[in-house]
């Protein structure tokens, strides 16, 4: 290979050395990050696209941004510590498995670590970031093979972990921004007992209780427009998802005054960051196009099922887990129909 | 004159990349060897001359009358050094080595005559397949006189393309300004006279689409043409989407517009024609654009069929290196390499030559990507009006696929290319990939260089269909009798491809 660098040559030859022979995996991947890929087309097609995963993720942090930032502004320090300890617990499972199967370490994770960091409470003791990181991402992605071959969400697999296995943590541990105050309710939580309704604008610019990355509106739509205008993320989703529940919350409304109105239930709780940042994750989504609006319209039902009847205030997490289960099947439905009548 | 829209559905514009051809013109210099490529790796195949012959320019050096093929004739005056195989379109064929001596003569056909439309059908047939013209577009010309797998007779359409389409097109002013449109009229109304029930089609590419009129004026009042302004969006040129395109005919993936009576050609092919028939000229000399940016110059080039790559590429290349430059014939997206030592054949009409891009891009992922061509919105070149750069690196490592969709949204087939892929890569082919449309594939590769996971997944398309061939799980009689083709009993084994020198539509297999 020629026109290498020093550097790059050290970090090649450190892979290749014998007593470093089990982090080969990791010196490929700085390798990759730093410098690129030295391998050319093989044939016919013989360009390709400059789009790669490092670029496609990257992009995706690059819609979190506004969300992290509000995140930090709003919770402190101790928001940046539990972003960082999510990608450290997870990171550490990453690696070891990139070490053990010998292949280079996966993007993906640069992504979940943060998704998963930012739907968490914002007092969240860091052990159970820790342990919900590392379980999202072991029981989430690795078994069933790393980014693009698991069925769940793995974000969200690490959250419904630490939601079923400290409820109280979970619970407790909501606080509105700048205030010293633990609360135990979010706007939907207040409207569910009291039927008091949060303004509009505090839900958009965040000045409410919830999950550290959910609560900036603002910062949510703009990063999910971002991403689905930069073709990152699938418009088809966020758009029938969004718009399920905005109907059925209508429609609920009119009838019984418990149900949440439409546009608040749209900027409260999780909504918003779910359906833009984690149901367009296109390796659990549906890859059709009719199974997408099918997926979205799925998820939005659930959502509004169990804000309105069920007895959990939050049921984004909930419907697009259940929804990932689902989408192979919706697939193959969606195939099979468009598909029936064709021979060869 | 009547116009219409032609509509592809998916495809990708892929425009703006650096190195497109100029409009200039420059004869190339008689180079001192002339290599002849004769066929394909049939070893049957024998020239009529021997080392030490002498031949003179346009004399035919080889012609079977019973294969579906176009005589060959040697491009200068000179003497035959030797008959070998060589590499050409990465295949080994047999090529006639002659050695040039000065004399700039050129045999004529025989039986050419500025007078033509006094010339019967059958005489018109004989000229244009004496002169080898009968060889170009993307399945030969039908003459009486199998030069394709088809009869004259049997042809219901002729499509004349140039659609901008692939990342480089040799620009069509080269071919029709001065008495260029005359000579183009004047081969339209020949081939209409031979093909007597075709009818006749232009089909070019909104930027392009101003030279309609000048056609439109210029064409004998007799001759009724339709034409097509079509998007610039890659696969157009290919034939099942000009067929969809132009005239809403299917075309099945493996087969070509001929197996439905459609006769594809080029401007330039057409201009052929008209100088067989009336100048004699038998077909030795060639308009080949350079693109590409390791040239220089993107000149366009009027060369003897059977100049070398570097006779072409003298004092004409940016980079030094051999290992560092790939030529590529006609498409960057499904064409066939050549190296130095690779003659230009009858079928090239774009020579492009890239880096092999081996070196390192510094973080290239974080940077904001001016001049970098990307389906996704991902990179600023896709708001600036920079020329982007083009190279052959991967541009990144491949991964497990991400279901991103790109594949799904370019794919002009409208099939879904990731769902497809994964029953090759698991060996799990059966009813049900042939149900999702497998075979709907019409290998323009544009899934794979799409692809976010850098997945080969036009080579496993390819694969997967040809493993169903075989295991018979699909008969090539279901394709002849649901879709009506015509020109298969001729060369049944040859299925997919015109049997003389066929436009490339092969890929690599699975890296």
């Amino acid at each position: 290979m020629k026109q290498q660098s020093k550097v790059q040559k050290l970090i090649h030859q450190m892979g290749e050395k014998k007593s470093l022979h089990k982090f080969k995996s990791i010196f490929e991947t700085m390798e990759g990050i730093i410098f690129g890929t030295s391998i050319v087309t093989h044939g016919a097609p013989h360009i390709k696209d400059h789009i790669e995963i490092k670029r496609y993720m990257s992009f995706a942090i690059i819609g979190l941004l506004p969300a992290t930032a509000a995140a930090v502004y709003f919770y402190g320090l101790y928001a940046l510590a539990i972003i960082m300890t999510s990608y450290i617990a997870g990171g550490i499972v990453e690696v070891s498995f990139a070490i053990v199967r010998e292949r280079e370490i996966e993007e993906g994770f640069l992504v979940t670590g943060l998704i998963f960091a930012l739907v968490l409470p914002p007092t969240l003791p860091l052990w159970a970031v820790a342990i919900g990181s590392i379980f999202g991402t072991f029981f989430g992605k690795e078994i069933f093979g790393g980014t693009g071959r698991n069925i769940f969400n793995p974000a969200l697999v690490g959250r419904l972990f630490i939601t079923i296995a400290f409820p109280q943590l979970m619970s407790a541990s909501w606080k509105e921004p700048f205030a010293d105050v633990i609360t135990s309710a979010t706007p939907l939580g207040v409207f569910q007992i009291s039927g008091e309704m949060t303004p509009y604008w505090d839900l958009l610019r965040g000045l409410h209780a919830g999950s550290m990355g959910e609560v900036f509106s603002l910062g949510i739509i703009v990063g999910g427009i971002f991403l689905m205008l930069s073709k990152v993320s699938n418009w088809r989703i966020p758009v029938s998802y969004l718009g399920t529940v905005l109907v059925f919350s209508f429609i609920g409304n009119m009838i019984s005054p418990a149900i949440a109105p439409p546009v608040f239930s749209i900027l409260s709780g999780g909504l918003l960051f779910g359906a833009m940042f984690m149901a367009t994750d296109p390796v659990t989504g549906p890859t059709t196009k009719i199974g997408k609006y099918i997926y979205g319209f799925g998820c939005g039902l659930l959502t509004f099922l169990i804000r309105s009847f069920a007895g959990y205030t939050e049921g984004v997490m909930f419907s697009i887990i259940f929804m990932n289960g689902l989408n192979p099947l919706i697939d193959h439905m969606v195939l099979k129909t468009i598909y029936r009548n064709n021979k060869i | 004159m009547k116009l219409l829209n032609g509509k592809i559905s998916g495809g990708y514009e892929l425009k703006q990349f650096k190195g497109q051809p100029s409009q200039e013109l420059i004869v190339q210099v008689l180079p001192e060897h002339l290599y002849i490529p004769l066929s394909k790796t049939d070893t049957k195949i024998k020239p009529f001359v021997r080392t030490g012959d002498k031949v003179s320019a346009g004399q035919i050096i080889w012609q079977d009358d019973d294969s579906v093929s176009s005589p060959i004739h040697s491009s200068v005056n000179g003497i035959v050094e030797s008959v070998k195989k060589m590499d050409y379109l990465e295949q080994q064929v047999s090529v006639v080595k002659i050695t040039s001596t000065d004399s700039t003569e050129l045999e004529k056909v025989p039986g050419f005559t500025n007078d033509w439309r006094k010339l019967g059908g059958k005489d018109l047939e004989k000229i244009i397949y004496l002169s080898g013209t009968s060889s170009l577009g993307s399945s030969g010309i039908p003459t009486g006189f199998k030069s394709s797998v088809i009869e004259p007779e049997d042809v219901q359409h002729i499509i004349i393309h140039s659609t901008d389409s692939e990342v480089f097109n040799p620009d069509v002013s080269v071919f029709l300004k001065d008495d260029g449109v005359k000579k183009f009229t004047e081969g339209l109304s020949i081939l209409a006279k031979i093909m007597g029930k075709a009818s006749i089609h232009i089909a070019m590419s909104t930027n392009t689409s101003t030279w309609f009129q000048v056609i439109d004026n210029a064409v004998s009042d007799n001759l009724s043409i339709s034409f097509h302004k079509t998007k610039a969006k890659y696969p157009q040129s290919h034939d099942s989407v000009l067929a969809k395109t132009v005239l809403n005919i299917d075309i099945p993936a493996n087969y070509k517009g001929i197996n439905k009576g459609i006769v594809i050609l080029g401007i330039q092919d057409v201009c052929h024609v008209y100088e067989a028939v009336v100048e004699g000229k038998p077909l030795t000399e060639k308009i080949v654009a350079l693109a590409g940016p390791v040239f220089n110059d993107n000149i366009h080039l009027s060369l003897k069929v059977g100049t070398l790559i570097s006779d072409i590429s003298t004092g004409r290349l940016l980079l030094e290196d051999k290992e560092d430059i790939r030529f590529i014939n006609n498409s960057v997206l499904t064409g066939k390499k050549s190296n130095f030592e690779s003659p230009i054949g009858r079928n090239t009409e774009v020579l492009i030559a890239l880096e092999e891009k081996r070196g390192q891009d510094l973080m290239f992922f974080a940077k904001p990507g001016f001049k970098k061509d990307s389906f996704s919105n991902t990179f600023l070149a896709k708001i600036l009006p920079f020329k982007k750069t083009i190279n052959t690196n991967l541009n990144g490592e491949q991964r497990a696929c991400l279901s991103c969709g790109f594949c799904q949204n370019v794919c002009p087939a409208g099939i879904l290319p990731n769902v497809l892929f994964p029953y090759v890569e698991r060996d799990r082919l059966d009813e049900t990939a042939v149900q999702y449309g497998i075979f709907k594939c019409i290998d323009c590769n544009l899934c794979t260089y799409v692809c976010t996971a850098k997945i080969p997944i036009a080579a496993y398309l390819k694969e997967g269909k040809k493993k169903l061939l075989e295991d018979a799980y699909v008969k090539e009689d279901d394709f002849i009798n649901s879709y009506n083709l015509i020109g298969l009993k001729a060369g049944r084994q040859q299925v997919g491809c015109s049997p003389m020198q066929p436009k490339e539509q092969t890929n690599e297999a699975a890296e």
